[in-house]
């Protein structure tokens, strides 16, 4: 009878804890969602050309499909509380997408625009990358994306430009490296609650 | 000191561990270094090319095309399965870098400060429970977008936290970026789930799904006779519960004059049979039950 009751108890116990599991498998996805993924080491895509991203807006692929672009804007202040507690100085932003919707190649390169702060280049693809000219050593054919990319970018934030409202405005652009024409720019901002917006609170993009 | 004994004891499993490092971590991670010397590719070879996550978002979100040149993965991936049903999940008990690195972290933590449910509850639950959950926030994540849910695949990745830890000790650069779900893993994964959980396999348990389903298979496997398992033969058993204390995955548990050894959640470590000094617990094929 003990028997009996141990595995009853040892059952219900096992429910409560696969279910408290799934509880924080769903608040951890709802939590990656609203506030993690649009804020901290945000992913974005990079089709090129692409001209100038203004707004949120899909492209047509050659590959299949469409590629979805946006300027990004992170609000600092919107960071998860453990970012914001133990690492506020440093954000990064990063991508595996650096599509070519183009009809001729292009051997690319990337820089950033009005750099105010250090910004670490951390870039791993599978063709050669020249990390002194940021530029990669072969060219990406029409419809094709470059292979294995990992791509951060760490923003390292000194307490004077924290205390302001805005603490980055520029660009990402990407460029063809044997033409030096501009293929793509992407606007990224990073900013407080507090920065003047057009709409109101500024919200990061997502 | 007894995590001495034990580590001398199996010395070839300890010395696996080194190799998982070796053939899966960056700086070295060979494995990895080889396949991308065959395909010619410069990428990183780091132990994100092995992903233990990314297969199974894709299969639950549909996304199968992203599994066209992943070669390298592939065949990890069927290497881990195949042989996770023929013999067990070998991988994970032996050569795993992220679960071995959280069990030897483990190693020196006085018993009394881990955590310990062993006999209150059923670890499959945790295990499965977690698989279920990663794959329906996938394809919730993927098809009902209005849900607000993302997939917690590689925001919540210990392998990128164990790389970066790795990378840290070569370049301390490395360790300057923190985002708040690799915090959130730290925790999960390296001190509660490892360096507080008895055995330091808890992220084994409710955060790994290639876990999950090696155990799956093994279970499946585990039944049939041409396949290896670990076994218990009663006969010399003396109730000492030294194989119960010794299981780094909670998957053994003592009642009345059984040994019950849970296949969902059985690493096939053999920290058990090489603790049992009655010879009651063997590693071979044959029967589930071998009396």
């Amino acid at each position: 009878m003990k028997s009996g009751n141990t595995n009853v108890k040892r059952a219900v116990y096992s429910i409560v804890a696969a279910a408290f599991l799934s509880v924080l498998v769903f608040g951890s996805g709802l939590y990656a969602k609203s506030t993690l993924n649009p804020t901290e080491l945000s992913h974005f895509f990079v089709p090129f050309p692409a001209g100038m991203v203004m707004k949120p807006m899909t492209v047509d692929n050659p590959a299949g499909g469409s590629i979805f672009v946006r300027p990004i804007v992170i609000n600092v202040d919107q960071r998860g509380i453990l970012k914001r507690l133990f690492n506020p100085g440093v954000e990064g932003l990063s991508t595996h997408w650096l599509d070519n919707i183009d009809t001729v190649p292009h051997r690319i390169g990337m820089k950033f625009t009005n750099i105010n702060v250090e910004v670490e280049w951390d870039v791993h693809a599978g063709i050669p990358w020249d990390p002194e000219t940021r530029t990669f050593e072969v060219p990406i054919g029409p419809g094709e994306r470059v292979p294995d990319l990992g791509v951060d970018w760490l923003f390292f934030f000194p307490p004077e430009v924290m205390a302001q409202d805005v603490w980055y405005d520029g660009s990402l652009i990407v460029y063809d490296a044997d033409t030096d024409e501009t293929l793509t720019t992407i606007p990224i901002k990073f900013q407080k609650s507090t920065a003047a917006s057009d709409s109101g609170r500024p919200k990061s993009s997502y | 000191m007894e995590f001495l004994a034990a580590i001398k004891r199996h010395k070839w499993r300890y010395l696996a561990f080194l190799g998982g490092f070796a053939l899966f971590v960056y700086p070295s991670a060979l494995l990895i270094r080889a396949a991308f010397f065959l395909q010619g590719s410069t990428a990183m070879p780091d132990l994100h090319k092995t992903c233990f996550r990314m297969p199974f978002d894709w299969l639950a979100t549909g996304n199968f095309a992203t599994f066209e040149d992943r070669f390298l993965l592939i065949g990890f991936l069927g290497a881990v399965l195949g042989t996770s049903f023929l013999f067990g999940p070998l991988f994970c008990g032996w050569l795993c870098p992220v679960g071995s690195f959280t069990e030897m972290a483990n190693k020196p933590v006085p018993r009394k400060m881990k955590i310990d449910l062993t006999r209150k509850i059923n670890p499959a639950a945790l295990r499965y429970g977690f698989l279920a959950s990663f794959v329906l926030v996938s394809a919730l994540a993927a098809f009902a977008p209005s849900l607000g849910l993302a997939g917690i695949c590689c925001r919540y990745c210990a392998s990128s936290q164990l790389q970066n830890l790795v990378n840290g000790i070569f370049n301390p650069s490395a360790l300057s970026y923190w985002h708040s779900g690799g915090i959130m893993v730290i925790g999960g994964w390296l001190l509660i789930g490892g360096i507080f959980w008895k055995g330091g396999r808890g992220w084994c348990l409710y955060g790994c799904p290639l876990g999950a389903v090696s155990n799956a298979l093994h279970t499946i496997g585990s039944r049939l006779g041409f396949t290896y398992k670990v076994k218990h033969v009663s006969t010399n058993c003396v109730q000492c519960g030294k194989c119960e204390q010794a299981c780094p995955s909670w998957s053994i548990t003592r009642k009345e004059k059984e040994v019950n050894i849970n296949r969902s959640t059985c690493t096939t470590c053999l920290e058990c049979v090489k603790v049992c000094g009655q010879k009651c617990l063997t590693y071979a094929r044959g029967k589930l039950h071998a009396n």
